[in-house]
């Protein structure tokens, strides 16, 4: 298994205590500007160019410039669509009492990145209890939104993925997850647990909402960089290091939490990779853990099975069950595929959760 | 502008009209502009250079006089000059529910 990311390190690693990753010399060619802006803009790292080209680290031609400032309007300008549905649907939920967790983009964007604008996002992902699931797919639906036509995870239900998801008004996505991680992985994740140690409350638009606690977010950010190959594998690894090198959570609490999930694997994956890709120097315990850890490759096995598009590859609930590593681990999700049907959820793949 | 000149144009929340964002609305920072979803109307809202610089200040509450003196300080410009300027400013953001307004105490 390998990081597989295409783009420019460096940017993904602009700003980063640590990295020997250096800008280019600019101005680039017009080749040169072209494929930087084009990645920019997939990677979600237009406003890492944009600092870089303010602290003057890369020599820009004027129309270069203009150009940055316009993808970076556009893309910032799609943030902001996507937080608006973020905070219409936390605030829905809310309303009609449906505890939930934010995830992701908002929570990356305001508290672990210095301005929200170097972290844009496309979706709104939310923690919802798996017997919650079906009553706030009912509260979104009254709300105005529509049912997905593919589920999150390959088109299929919440048996085989983490959740439900949603079109809001505004046709953006949401996704309601009811664990951190497809398949198996999300099986060995302790739901209860993730409700119990809330973590921060993050206040965006006038709407207060709790994150998970910090080892548990941090896992989030891991499984995240490792299963997502999509074309923003980059600022998934940039997630992993900001947060290491910023606002890091207690190594100790870490090691702890991936112990009992048993999501070493992937967490010794991603900061290896986020280390690697970004060329980072500075050791840190977890980044030392990480390098010494040995992957089991039953362990890669099933990383390898779930990574996809958006970190959501579903291989079908046999499969599923075969790639999970240990014999205890099959017969626990075969279990809990016949437990969730209990939500509400239809098993039959592509027709999401029944009303 | 002194230290002193400042302390001349301290707020008193009890007799002066003062502006603050709104927690409301969503905005992101860019160099030299910050990017608004106002509540009012499709679209987003940009405010350039001085402007920008005047959504910084009004983090706290503030005077529309104590937001000239800071500008005009910083721009050196005359604050009356300032407050003429941005005084269209802080309503118009205001009715698009970008600031709020906060009446004296």
């Amino acid at each position: 298994m390998t990081a597989g990311h295409h783009g420019p390190a460096w940017l993904a690693a602009y700003g980063l205590s640590g990295t020997l990753s250096d800008p280019p010399m600019g101005p680039l060619s017009d080749a040169g500007w072209a494929q930087l802006i084009r990645s920019a803009r997939a990677q979600q790292l237009s406003g890492h160019l944009m600092r870089a080209i303010d602290d003057g680290a890369l020599q820009v031609t004027p129309e270069q410039q203009e150009q940055a400032t316009d993808v970076h309007l556009s893309v910032t300008t799609e943030t902001l669509a996507v937080e608006k549905s973020f905070v219409e649907t936390a605030g829905a939920l809310a309303a009609a009492h449906v505890d939930v967790r934010v995830l992701r983009g908002p929570v990356l964007a305001h508290l672990d990145y210095p301005d929200p604008g170097l972290r844009p996002y496309h979706g709104v992902h939310l923690l919802v209890h798996s017997a919650d699931i079906s009553r706030a797919v009912a509260v979104l639906l009254a709300n105005g939104c529509a049912r997905s036509a593919a589920g999150p995870y390959g088109g299929s239900s919440l048996r085989l993925g983490k959740g439900a998801a949603l079109i809001s008004p505004a046709g953006l996505r949401i996704d309601l997850d009811h664990t951190l991680a497809p398949g198996s992985l999300g099986l060995r994740v302790n739901r209860d647990q993730l409700w119990q140690h809330p973590g921060t409350v993050l206040v965006v638009g006038g709407v207060s909402i709790t994150t998970l606690d910090a080892a548990q977010r941090f896992l989030h950010i891991c499984y995240h960089a490792v299963l997502d190959q999509s074309t923003s594998r980059l600022v998934a690894l940039r997630d992993v290091a900001q947060k290491l090198l910023g606002t890091a959570p207690e190594t100790a609490a870490v090691r702890t939490v991936a112990a009992a999930w048993r999501a070493e694997a992937a967490m010794a994956t991603a900061i290896t990779w986020a280390w690697r890709a970004l060329r980072l120097a500075d050791v840190l315990a977890l980044s030392a853990w990480a390098h010494d850890y040995r992957i089991d490759p039953r362990d890669e096995r099933e990383l390898v099975a779930f990574a996809g598009p958006g970190g959501t590859s579903a291989p079908g609930p046999w499969a599923e069950a075969m790639v999970a590593p240990r014999l205890r681990d099959k017969a626990h999700y075969l279990v809990a595929l016949a437990r969730d049907r209990r939500f509400g959820v239809d098993p039959t793949p592509g027709r999401g959760v029944a009303s | 502008m002194t230290t002193q000149e400042l302390a001349e144009v301290a707020v008193d929340p009890a007799h002066d009209v003062r502006y603050t964002r709104d927690e409301r609305v969503l905005w992101r920072r860019t160099v030299g502009a910050v990017h608004f979803l106002s509540p009012m109307r499709p679209g987003v809202l940009t405010l350039y250079g001085a402007g920008a610089a005047l959504w910084d200040l009004l983090r706290e509450p503030c005077t529309l006089r104590r937001a000239a003196a800071l500008l005009a300080a910083r721009y050196r410009v005359p604050i009356d000059t300032v407050s003429h300027d941005i005084e269209p400013i802080l309503e118009e953001l205001t009715s698009q529910q970008i600031l709020r307004r906060i009446e004296p105490a």
